[in-house]
């Protein structure tokens, strides 16, 4: 599905880090395994964050949310939908942007939505906030994203053969309505049929989780059981990627030589580079280091190279960025849009 | 893709030098025959052929010959 709006604008990204940090070699049997170093030299493993215990997904959220409120930086008057894209769910039901709302103690009128996206989870929420946008003229949009899949009851009581790829982060991204001379352009596409390539099987109603599995998971498994088909992940990136953002980038009327960022879902170094080198743009324009600094957070990645990377430049002047998310589904999606001289753009610690 | 070629991307899979590797050796027998290996090697060939082998198919060639053939 493509997309095409008009007089949105991004105002403000804030990441929020649980304050333990640890590194890949932490967290694995042998890190001076030859396997474990050939992985860490091609994907980039380094330090990540990880939750404490008891730390859920809205406790996060709430720390950034109140952060913003008490800094005068979000007006919860202002507040018109929140969108939340994680797989880590408080409960069942109901539904984190509910929980926000309560606890924020917003309107009754507060469109609240959840929608877990994974990978893409970054992309979907901001279209879904640029479509609710037409429909609130006088107020914000906030898309809430990230994961917490690294949280462990005992950080000490298991380690892996091979480091996990995760790492926990909370982000909030404030979308609004603006005048502004570009338009926003975005395209939508996914695959189901692939969709055992990236799943995770256990804890759905189809297979119910048991005491058994869990301990598996957590033994066996990093990031709550999380099961790729590494090689078909990399072939569905690298075929479909490109050429729909090569498309996306026609109906922009731009070409890929002018966009100034690349903010792509961080799955990993290896892939980022291979990606930047089927599109033709050089490593400069495309932030792939997360995976060294925090780990691949699922719908917190874009983000979170926003706080980091690529800060300075976002928060300083206007950019034309391009920005992909893709993975679970298998479903891939792409944003061109101006970003630029935001009002916030930072990374704070919390003590969660 | 000239045999030498093909040589040093199979080569560079396994942290190896060209000259140490030969058409008969059995890859599985190479210390570097690994998930990182496979992915590199299916990276170079849907860079330079435009195919998009999965790991099974390389998973599936005996001896570093049977992969070169592959790379035609």
């Amino acid at each position: 599905m493509d997309f095409h709006f008009q007089n949105k604008q991004i105002t403000g990204v804030l990441s929020i880090l649980p304050e333990t940090e640890y590194r890949m070699e932490d967290e694995v049997i042998d890190p001076n395994d030859s396997k474990v170093k050939r992985l860490q030299k091609v994907i980039g493993y380094g330090s990540r964050r990880r939750v404490k215990g008891n730390t859920c997904m809205s406790d996060l959220l709430l720390y950034g949310l109140r952060h913003l409120i008490s800094s005068q930086q979000l007006n919860p008057d202002d507040i018109g939908a929140i969108i939340v894209s994680t797989l880590c769910e408080d409960y069942l039901l109901p539904s984190l942007g509910c929980i926000l709302q309560g606890e924020l103690g917003l309107e009754n009128d507060v469109y609240c939505m959840d929608t877990p996206q994974a990978c893409a989870g970054y992309v979907t929420g901001l279209i879904h906030a640029f479509l609710l946008l037409d429909h609130m003229p006088n107020k914000k949009v906030i898309v809430c994203t990230g994961e917490i899949l690294n949280r462990k009851s005992d950080p000490n009581e298991a380690k892996y053969e091979h480091p996990s790829f995760g790492g926990d982060i909370a982000n909030i991204t404030i979308v609004e309505n603006c005048h502004s001379s570009r338009d926003i352009y975005a395209n939508y596409f996914t695959d189901g049929s692939r969709r055992n390539a990236l799943i995770i099987e256990d804890g759905g109603f189809r297979n119910p989780m048991t005491a058994e599995k869990l301990k598996m998971q957590t033994n066996n498994l990093p990031c709550m059981g999380v099961s790729m088909d590494g090689s078909g992940v990399f072939n569905f990136v690298q075929k479909e990627v490109p050429p729909s953002i090569f498309e996306l980038s026609k109906q922009a009327g731009v070409t890929v030589d002018d966009i100034d960022w690349f903010l792509f879902h961080q799955p990993n170094k290896f892939m980022l580079q291979k990606l930047a080198g089927a599109l033709g743009v050089p490593f400069r324009k495309v932030p792939m280091k997360l995976t060294e600094t925090l780990g691949n957070s699922d719908s917190g990645t874009i983000p979170a190279i926003m706080t980091t990377e690529a800060a300075d430049s976002l928060l300083s002047h206007n950019n034309l960025c391009c920005l992909s998310g893709f993975g679970g589904g298998l479903t891939w999606t792409s944003i061109i849009m101006d970003i630029g001289n935001l009002d916030f753009c930072e990374c704070i610690t919390s003590d969660l | 893709m000239n045999e030498k070629e093909k040589l040093e991307i199979i080569a560079e899979s396994v942290e190896m030098e060209t000259e140490e590797l030969s058409k008969e050796m059995v890859l599985e027998d190479l210390e570097n025959w690994d998930s990182v290996a496979v992915l590199t090697i299916i990276a170079a060939i849907s860079d330079r052929l435009g195919r998009y082998p999965s790991a099974q198919d390389i998973l599936a060639f005996r001896t570093v010959g049977d992969l070169m053939n592959y790379m035609d």
